[in-house]
């Protein structure tokens, strides 16, 4: 048999091939072509045999774990799942009954109306709505002391009167970036201590801590910066992440993915200065802002330029000075018409 | 496409008896991975009931899967740890996370010659797997035991790949510590003996 293209097993102990792939697939299914690896093994090494033995002993034992089995047998607990389905499904066809139709409608409207009065005339409770125009930057404090920036273009509201006995909650569309005051006594946090924030059918939960949220064309980038944050989806595919400082994780509308990319989670704040590290954006990324907070159309006829990669700081001060550079950095035209913009290749004079 | 992958399809085009089908399969396995959490077998029962109920009734939003175990076996451990939480009101951040148990009991390996040796070797990984952290044990627990690799484990635990491997790699360290190390020695030496 051919021994030279075995790993170098010299010094291994039991616990490293207690965790090497082929061995616990060996341990656990002795297969005839894998009995002859660790044979050719062994016949190498053959101080290795009582750590050899150790390992797959211990990978057998938790592997042979004594099975706990259920009290109700399969067939009872299926049925007692179908009884619920059905009891289920009978709870909505009764309330297509037309009488009980219009009853839950007329209750609802009264109680909006109820809700809408008590909230506005007698409390002054109400949905707040904060909203920020094309190129403009807006400061947002919270009755909590709260802070977040608000990127351009982007929309959040909240239900007036943060009670202390309830988690502060606020919706989100398009960019923002918070600084969240941490109201949790320590080692005594309370559901009433969190703050959420929903967006894009997500919720993002967090005690006290800073972090940036990006929510544009159906994909939600969190980016977080201190602190702790939990990303919960429910229904069906649902997941619930718990996020480190300097994470950043997308979600497309489906699930949620790890971004391992040049994009820091630090990065994610430049907006805030009205700059823009341009470290992994290319020019499509840039052309998405001009869209996404500048309110452009952009009309692109140099689209192989459109993945170009870009390095440096930008100033976001103006778009003006956005086009500045991506005419100079790509040598392009930009010929700029109200809110419609076409970018072409220079042509040759 | 195995038997099982098929009947997630026709489940999902809303046939009851696929679903039954799956359950069947996994109604053992997960009362089984439940127990490890908490010896409280009528609430594992309820959370295994309720995340069927819940799938029969998300049936038209659910996706195709790559594999149907780990997308069973990761909603049944969301639910089931929301409900372990201790107090309801806590937040699931971590530290809650952290305190709820994973217990592993192991199993006798008939293949050992010596039983007295067997013994040992049992003993010393229980007092080992005693000394690591819940979270930990459960990842020995989904490798060894129910054979998932790398991508199902951080799918199911909802960890990042990276977080997986980290977590491995601290139990596979806490094991080195705490297995005794003249074990071996005194192994080689019988061998030594043996041969000659």
């Amino acid at each position: 048999m051919n021994n030279l293209n075995l790993p170098d097993y010299s010094r291994f102990e039991a616990i490293d091939f207690f965790n090497d792939e082929i061995f616990i697939k060996y341990a656990l299914h002795v297969e005839a072509d894998q009995q002859a690896y660790w044979h050719q093994v062994l016949g190498k090494y053959p101080e290795k045999e009582s750590a050899l033995m150790e390992a797959e002993t211990w990978v057998r034992i938790l592997n042979a774990q004594k099975i706990h089995k259920p009290i109700t047998n399969s067939e009872d607990a299926w049925i007692s799942i179908t009884s619920r389905i059905a009891e289920n499904d009978l709870s909505r066809t009764n309330s297509n009954s037309q009488f009980k139709r219009i009853a839950i409608w007329l209750s609802g409207i009264a109680a909006l109306f109820f809700i809408y009065f008590v909230a506005v005339e007698f409390l002054e409770l109400g949905r707040k709505t904060f909203q920020s125009r094309y190129g403009e930057l807006r400061r947002l404090s919270f009755p909590d002391e709260s802070i977040a920036i608000l990127n351009a273009n982007s929309k959040v509201h909240y239900f007036r009167g943060w009670s202390s006995d309830k988690p502060r909650e606020l919706w989100l569309e398009g960019e923002a970036s918070f600084k969240v005051k941490h109201v949790a006594i320590k080692n005594r946090f309370q559901e009433a201590d969190s703050f959420k924030v929903h967006v894009n059918g997500i919720r993002l939960t967090v005690l006290g801590t800073q972090f940036n949220v990006k929510d544009r064309r159906g994909e939600t980038l969190i980016s977080l910066i201190e602190g702790s944050l939990r990303v919960d989806k429910e229904e069906a595919g649902g997941f619930s992440r718990i996020m480190k400082p300097g994470e950043v994780f997308r979600y497309d509308g489906k699930e949620l993915h790890e971004m391992v990319s040049e994009k820091t989670a630090k990065a994610s704040q430049d907006w805030t200065h009205r700059e823009l590290e341009l470290d992994g954006y290319t020019l499509q990324d840039i052309i998405h802002v001009l869209e996404d907070n500048y309110g452009y159309h952009v009309q692109m006829n140099a689209s192989e330029l459109a993945n170009k990669k870009l390095s440096g700081t930008i100033p976001l001060s103006s778009d003006a000075d956005i086009l500045f550079v991506m005419r100079k950095v790509f040598d392009i035209n930009i010929i700029k018409n109200k809110n419609q913009l076409t970018i072409n290749h220079k042509t040759k004079k | 496409m195995t038997r099982e992958e098929k009947a997630w399809g026709e489940f999902r085009s809303g046939d009851e008896g696929a679903l039954k089908f799956i359950f069947n399969i996994y109604y053992n396995p997960l009362f089984n991975y439940g127990h490890k959490f908490t010896f409280d077998d009528y609430l594992i029962e309820d959370v295994i009931q309720d995340t069927f109920v819940k799938l029969w009734e998300d049936r038209s939003k659910i996706n195709e899967t790559g594999s149907v175990k780990n997308y069973i076996y990761k909603t049944f451990r969301r639910r089931l740890i929301r409900k372990l939480d201790y107090a309801p009101q806590v937040m699931a951040f971590p530290a809650a996370q952290d305190k709820i148990d994973f217990n592993i009991e192991l199993g006798h390996d008939h293949q050992m010659i010596s039983n007295e040796r067997a013994k040992r070797i049992q003993q010393n990984l229980a007092d080992a797997l005693e000394k690591m952290l819940p979270r930990q044990r459960e990842i020995i627990h989904l490798r060894y035991f129910e054979e998932m690799d790398f991508d199902e484990i951080a799918d199911v635990m909802q960890l990042s790949t990276k977080a997986t491997y980290k977590m491995l790699y601290r139990a596979i360290d806490t094991l080195k510590k705490h297995l005794p190390r003249f074990d071996y020695l005194v192994i080689i030496y019988l061998l030594n003996l043996s041969r000659r």
